[in-house]
């Protein structure tokens, strides 16, 4: 499978302040919905930014469907749709007249804006201009502006930000129905983590600056953190030790024991700790979700 | 022939300026004068056949509406409406959208600075319908006022006008560079201000040719027999040519070179 975007070693750093990203390798696979986590300030917009030649490229290559940005940027921004932070609107301006200035640069169908308008739900704002626009529609308007061309590669930076948990949900089943078609990439960056651990395929986390994991969300989901259970017990040291020797992973976390296993064990833990004696109050599978994870690879690095 | 690429930034850029301030200033700009004109005379119809009568009716009305136009309205309302039509971009966020659509930065900056041309030329059209306005209007409404004894030199007037037009491009390069570069509107404006201040401070200093937003002055007190100043080395409007595409020019390199685009 051929990717979508590579970078190799891509750093940039702003005058007088340190690298706000460093040696990244990002590779987004074609076709995947490909999640770039991190927390506020970790480089995610300076990367899409980079990637839309928005800023100047101090290091390293960017290379999109295959082809050097330096060496083909309008053919490359031609097949891509963004959204980055805020959408750009003119606000004297209807979300018609606002599609219709991306229309002619893009050079797509005039048809594409009646289009664009009914997939994001803003078929019936006429001519009210955008900057009475509700956030969420302002959004959605940005939205419909990256769309408009069928873009081949979406490049949607915080895209829910904002939005109410309706309009989150709508924005993520939008997004969700493009990329099952299998005609168009979309890197979404976030740091919402549970929005978009439901819809991603690939995920990158970006700490500090650097690309801390890359893969598949199965990969980051089963990797090096496996799912445990939590048991709240009255004698926590001697309950450990008698686990450890039969052969679980255990280990003690302020008052609680915390078996690395899968909930299913929990039945057999609990009848080795109450045969033996000792008292089991309360017993929590803990799944660890995206999030979990992604504070723990967060929290790994210096 | 015309790039078709150029052709769509183009009409994109006057898209963006419909119903927009600049375009309601142009019309504000362009008519201000005449509407005042008009008014003071409509005030005092008995006065009006007197004027009619004049041998020099057309030039005292020309001498009267560029005077106030020449030396501040006009260079003013270029200040603003040229800094609104790059600051559009930075009030809507939109320079980072415009930067990732596939557009060479070229055109970008090419036809920005047509829009900006053509609503100042806008201002110069306006105004010279409104001048004729004032001029034919209180004939229609103030009954037994003669026709004027010299017919309207229309082309002589077009061609001042288009003189002028030209004289006003070094502040039209200027503001619009100053725009392009200066994400606070209040920069540009207050920078073409000041420097529109300091030319009319200076406009009897022998050299006064070279404070670029004097020209249209320095042109008009020639037309009036007042001239300022000893005179350029070349015709004013020359200078004025040359300024504005060296400014241009200075300026795409300026606006090329930026790190930061959005």
């Amino acid at each position: 499978m051929t990717n979508a975007v590579e970078t190799t070693d891509l750093s940039h750093r702003f005058a007088g302040s340190d690298y706000a990203i460093q040696d990244v390798d990002l590779v987004v696979p074609a076709g995947s919905i490909y999640g770039f986590l991190g927390a506020n300030g970790a480089g995610k917009t300076t990367t899409l930014r980079l990637l839309l030649g928005l800023l100047r490229k101090q290091q390293g290559t960017i290379r999109v469907f295959g082809k050097e940005l330096n060496q083909d940027r309008l053919g490359i921004l031609r097949r891509i749709g963004s959204l980055i932070e805020s959408p750009s609107l003119y606000g004297h301006l209807s979300a018609t007249e606002n599609l219709r200035i991306w229309q002619g640069l893009y050079r797509c169908p005039a048809q594409r804006i009646g289009e664009a308008l009914d997939l994001v739900g803003l078929k019936r704002t006429g001519s009210k201009p955008t900057s009475h626009f509700s956030l969420g529609m302002k959004q959605r308007l940005g939205l419909a502006i990256a769309l408009l061309h069928k873009p081949l590669l979406l490049l949607l930076d915080e895209p829910t930000n904002g939005l109410d948990p309706e309009g989150i949900i709508e924005i993520r089943t939008l997004l969700d129905g493009l990329a099952r078609s299998g005609e168009v990439t979309v890197v979404i960056s976030s740091h919402l983590l549970a929005e978009v651990e439901k819809l991603v395929t690939d995920v990158g986390v970006l700490h500090q600056g650097r690309l801390v994991f890359q893969g598949t969300l199965a990969a980051l989901s089963a990797g090096a953190h496996a799912a445990s259970v939590i048991f709240h017990t009255d004698d926590n040291p001697r309950g450990s030790a008698i686990l450890s020797e039969a052969g679980w992973a255990v280990r003690l976390d302020q008052d609680t024991l915390v078996v690395a296993t899968d909930v299913a064990n929990s039945a057999a833990l609990n009848a080795t700790l109450v045969n033996a004696g000792i008292g089991v109050f309360e017993i929590t599978p803990s799944r660890r979700d995206l999030e979990a994870v992604f504070m723990e690879l967060i929290r790994g690095k210096p | 022939m015309i790039d078709a690429a150029l052709v769509a930034i183009i009409r994109s850029e006057l898209l963006k300026q419909r119903r927009g301030l600049a375009r309601l200033l142009v019309w504000g700009a362009g008519l201000f004068v005449p509407a005042i004109l008009l008014l003071l005379r409509l005030r005092r119809p008995s006065a009006i056949p007197a004027l009619y009568r004049d041998e020099a009716f057309w030039d005292r009305l020309w001498n009267q509406a560029w005077d106030p136009m020449a030396h501040m309205f006009y260079p003013l309302a270029v200040i603003v409406v040229t800094s609104l039509v790059t600051q559009i971009e930075y009030r809507d966020d939109g320079w980072k959208q415009l930067h990732a659509a596939p557009v060479r930065l070229g055109a970008i900056y090419l036809a920005k600075l047509l829009v900006a041309l053509a609503l100042v030329g806008q201002i110069m059209i306006i105004f010279h319908v409104g001048l004729v306005a004032v001029g034919v209007l209180p004939r229609l409404v103030v009954s037994g006022v003669p026709l004027p004894p010299v017919p309207l030199p229309l082309g002589e007037f077009t061609r001042r006008h288009l003189v002028l037009f030209f004289d006003l491009l070094p502040i039209v390069g200027l503001q619009y560079v100053l725009g392009l570069l200066c994400k606070n509107v209040l920069l540009p404006i207050g920078i073409g201000g000041a420097l529109w201040t300091a030319s009319v401070a200076a406009l009897g200093w022998s050299s006064n040719y070279l404070l670029l937003y004097n020209y249209p002055a320095i042109n008009y007190s020639l037309w009036t027999g007042n001239r300022v100043g000893r005179g350029a080395p070349v015709a004013v409007s020359y200078l004025a040519g040359g300024a504005f595409v060296a400014i241009a020019l200075g300026g795409y390199v300026a606006y090329r070179a930026k790190a930061d685009k959005g």
